[in-house]
């Protein structure tokens, strides 16, 4: 199962590695541009939180196929028909794709990461004017700020747990959807309320508060909300007709 | 075949060390079925069906088009639940031994359910990690035979070679049960016959039981030793084919004068009647020799047995 869903898996990782670090280079080189101070970042780039929505496409990505694209294709079948149970089949489908997140997650960060430490110096207090602008990866200044790498860490950390959790939930849709199409529909109108509803709220901004002392707690509760969509979608894969 | 032989691998890890997997089932039937209920889209697709597939037969499985055969083989198999009934597949009951029975059996669907993007080793390596148990000389022995190029895309194949692919894998895994649904459905005649005539050769003749639906009846007709025919959910008859043919036949009788169809149908065995002018076509169902003898008794001009092939078998019930 591992081997088939690897096989599945890595030509999707390349490309989303790929294109999530061109986007992150063009929002970076753009702000750069375009911005001519950190404290006024242009409306586009406040609204395109790169890293919020781009964690989120690409989570939308590993899992809207998890189960909509083997029904299509007839494939369901073939693994529902070998001696492997449900349980197994969703939960090695959903745990690889988390997995392959995380880790395009992590290395795009770090080609980033890299990226962003040439050639600025930015204090803390500068960072976090453009919160959410900026690529997952703060520049290392801000890591070596003995203030500022908690600050960055739990960014990081909300950022992926965000991304996992709504692969869950690509993964529990994409168990009721009919077709690959409309499983990507559902997700998408999933994500644009989120989206109005995140930046309907007065001064909101447009991305999780991080600067309040509740960070443990968002990264506690939503990797609660992770474990339940797994769950879920564990539920109801066992019981669906297919 | 190009490319090299597929290596001989270590048992899968989900190898199950309660299932007594060396121990071949030794009971009399392979598959059970006893008032098979299902449901599909919100109706009855299988209502009530019983039968009993004796261990070792080729069972064709014939019905018209939406008459429940792929619900009730989805049903056997686990894909959706019985509303009502019960299923034992190889002594197993389904509900609660599921997997242990889809370890010991195979399926291939009508629906080429292989991975287009992998190449056909690449598929028959995937085939051998999901495999309860995996013979390398038997896939290697019909990649060859089928000249299957390993390095080549499933998607590029012909769709007889997908086919031919979907069998070798289903029978590396030595399975007791072999399930097919509509195997040769969009085959030509050629590979339909080549086919048909490797799973008589390879799977029949190792003493493994073959259960399979089709609408073509010529290929039920040429290798199936056991025949139910379905029909909205219901099944119609259920029999050895030999006692079928040899149990059903049609009288063609011509009269001089007009005769009433119930006249004829109340003869016993006479249970259907089709009527063509004063010509008559009686199905007679036992003693043909005396039904023809009560037909000439009421003024038959020609009498004549016509033996009946399983189309005619099948429409005829079917129509009635």
């Amino acid at each position: 199962m591992v081997y088939k869903e690897w096989r599945q898996l890595r030509l999707k990782m390349l490309m989303l590695a790929g294109i999530y670090t061109l986007i992150g280079v063009l929002v970076y080189v753009t702000q750069i541009t375009i911005v001519h101070s950190y404290n006024t970042p242009p409306m586009l780039l406040r609204w395109f939180n790169y890293s919020f929505f781009a964690t989120i496409g690409a989570a939308v990505f590993f899992g809207v196929d998890i189960i909509a694209e083997e029904k299509n294709s007839g494939t369901l079948g073939f693994l529902l028909a070998r001696p492997i149970s449900r349980s197994r089949i969703y939960l090695t489908k959903i745990l690889l794709n988390l997995c392959g997140l995380a880790v395009i997650f992590l290395v795009s960060s770090v080609i980033l990461f890299f990226i962003n430490t040439i050639p600025k110096a930015i204090t803390l207090e500068e960072y976090q004017q453009i919160d959410g602008i900026y690529t997952i990866m703060p520049p290392v200044q801000i890591y070596l700020n003995p203030v500022g790498f908690g600050y960055a860490l739990d960014k990081t950390a909300v950022t992926l747990i965000l991304g996992l959790c709504f692969v869950c939930i690509s993964g529990l849709i994409s168990i009721f959807a009919r077709t690959l199409l409309e499983s990507l529909s559902l997700n998408v109108v999933i994500v644009a309320v989120l989206f109005l509803s995140l930046n309907a709220r007065p001064a909101a901004p447009y991305y999780l508060e991080i600067e309040n002392q509740n960070e443990l707690f968002i990264i506690v509760s939503m990797a609660l909300l992770t474990v339940w969509f797994l769950w879920a979608g564990l539920f109801f894969f066992q019981r669906k007709e297919f | 075949m190009s490319g090299t032989q597929i290596q001989s691998g270590a048992m899968p890890p989900n190898l199950n060390p309660e299932t007594s997997f060396n121990q071949p089932y030794q009971g009399d039937y392979a598959i059970e079925l006893d008032g098979l209920v299902c449901n599909y889209q919100r109706k009855v697709a299988v209502d009530g069906l019983s039968l009993k597939v004796p261990l070792g037969s080729v069972y064709g499985f014939i019905g018209p088009n939406g008459a429940g055969k792929t619900t009730a083989i989805k049903t056997i198999l686990g894909m959706r639940k019985a509303q009502g009934g019960t299923i034992r597949v190889l002594g197993y009951d389904i509900t609660t031994q599921g997997l242990e029975s889809r370890q010991r059996l195979s399926y291939m669907s009508e629906v080429n359910n292989l991975y287009g993007y992998m190449q056909v080793r690449e598929m028959v390596e995937t085939a051998r990690r999901l495999s309860f148990r995996w013979n390398a000389q038997i896939i290697n022995r019909y990649l060859e035979l089928f000249h299957l190029p390993l390095r080549e895309k499933i998607n590029k194949l012909s769709k007889g070679m997908k086919g031919q692919l979907a069998l070798a894998i289903a029978l590396a895994s030595e399975p007791e049960l072999l399930i097919l649904d509509e195997p040769t459905s969009g085959l030509d005649p050629l590979k339909r016959h080549e086919f048909l005539n490797q799973i008589v050769r390879e799977v029949s003749a190792a003493g493994r039981t073959i259960f399979f639906s089709s609408h073509n009846l010529d290929e039920v007709e040429q290798i199936a030793d056991w025949v139910a025919i379905i029909n909205e959910g219901k099944l119609v008859l259920a029999d050895q084919l030999d006692n079928l043919k040899l149990r059903e036949k049609s009288l063609k009788v011509g009269f001089d004068r007009p005769i009433e169809s119930q006249e004829l149908m109340n003869i016993p065995g006479v249970w259907q009647v089709l009527q063509d002018g004063r010509r008559y076509r009686l199905m007679v169902r036992g003693d043909v020799e005396q039904v023809a003898a009560r037909v000439q008794e009421l003024g038959a001009r020609s009498v004549e047995v016509v033996d009946m092939n399983l189309e005619s078998i099948f429409v005829a019930h079917l129509q009635n």
